[in-house]
């Protein structure tokens, strides 16, 4: 359904740093310099960009907007906030259970250096 | 599936509806569920889109420098996405449909662009098989 998602960043190296951490306990390698504006990660088929706006405007975050990265598992939940925490980023929701979401999901919200919300989520064994 | 789901905001769900529904049939994907917090769902595969009101009670914003890029399955999809999207509550973004050679990748792509009502960011792409590439270009494997 998805070919990619771009995000914006105020600062190319200080998004950088914080989705190589972020996205480095969810299995995806560092991103590369795809353009001198733009960073590019890549995973299993997925592409996830973050790229200074191409229109010379400073970048802004959506209100009602989030991206939700896949974990495979609980721990990867943990360890993607606790990343982000380091690299910058505030918290939007800590790791917990996400009863209002389908299944046994397991989750937890950040918001990154720019305010883009993101989020990860994995599935709980049934009944843990 | 490295993404388990993306989410837009929108200040008019009906609207919205139409414009997804519309742009998302032009694509392939199947029209909107409604979850019971009246937000459009759109499943396939194993990823998940929703479109809903923000659930902090301010208005709907998009961001500058996000875009979403969906899948077509062929260049005549992309376009009739494109047009799709006009017609309903889209406005123009980035030109024409056009097919062009990512000079990163080397790979071509048909993409085109558009904004939904609210103003978020959209792409659909269909990238061109390699070999097709190779043919044109009279490369041989």
């Amino acid at each position: 359904m998805f070919t990619h998602v771009m995000i914006g960043a105020r600062d190319l190296g200080e998004g950088k740093a914080f989705y190589d951490a972020t996205l480095a306990t969810l299995g995806w390698p560092a991103g590369m310099q795809f353009r001198p504006e733009t960073v590019f990660y890549s995973h299993e088929g997925a592409a996830f960009g973050v790229t200074l706006p191409i229109n010379g405007e400073a970048a802004t975050h959506a209100n009602g907007g989030t991206i939700g990265f896949a974990a495979p598992g609980k721990e990867a939940v943990d360890a993607f906030h606790a990343a982000g925490l380091a690299n910058g980023g505030t918290c939007e929701g800590e790791p917990g259970k996400r009863p209002q979401a389908p299944g046994n999901a397991y989750g937890a919200y950040l918001r990154d250096p720019t305010g883009n919300k993101i989020c990860a989520f994995c599935q709980l064994p049934e009944g843990a | 599936m490295m993404f388990r789901h993306m989410v837009l905001g929108t200040n008019d769900v009906d609207g919205a509806r139409a414009f997804y529904d519309a742009t998302f049939a032009a694509i392939g994907l199947p029209a909107a569920e409604t979850d019971a917090g009246g937000r459009l769902v759109y499943r396939h595969g194993g990823d998940l889109f929703i479109v809903g009101r923000p659930i902090d009670g301010r208005p709907a914003t998009h961001a500058n420098g996000g875009t979403l890029g969906f899948s077509a399955p062929s260049p005549d999809a992309v376009r009739a996405w494109h047009r799709a999207g006009l017609a309903n509550g889209g406005t123009l973004c980035e030109g024409e449909p056009v097919r062009r050679v990512s000079r990163a990748t080397g790979r071509a792509a048909w993409v085109a662009y558009l904004r939904d009502p609210a103003g978020n960011k959209l792409c659909a792409a269909w990238d061109e098989p390699e070999e097709a590439r190779d043919m044109r270009s009279g490369n041989s494997l």
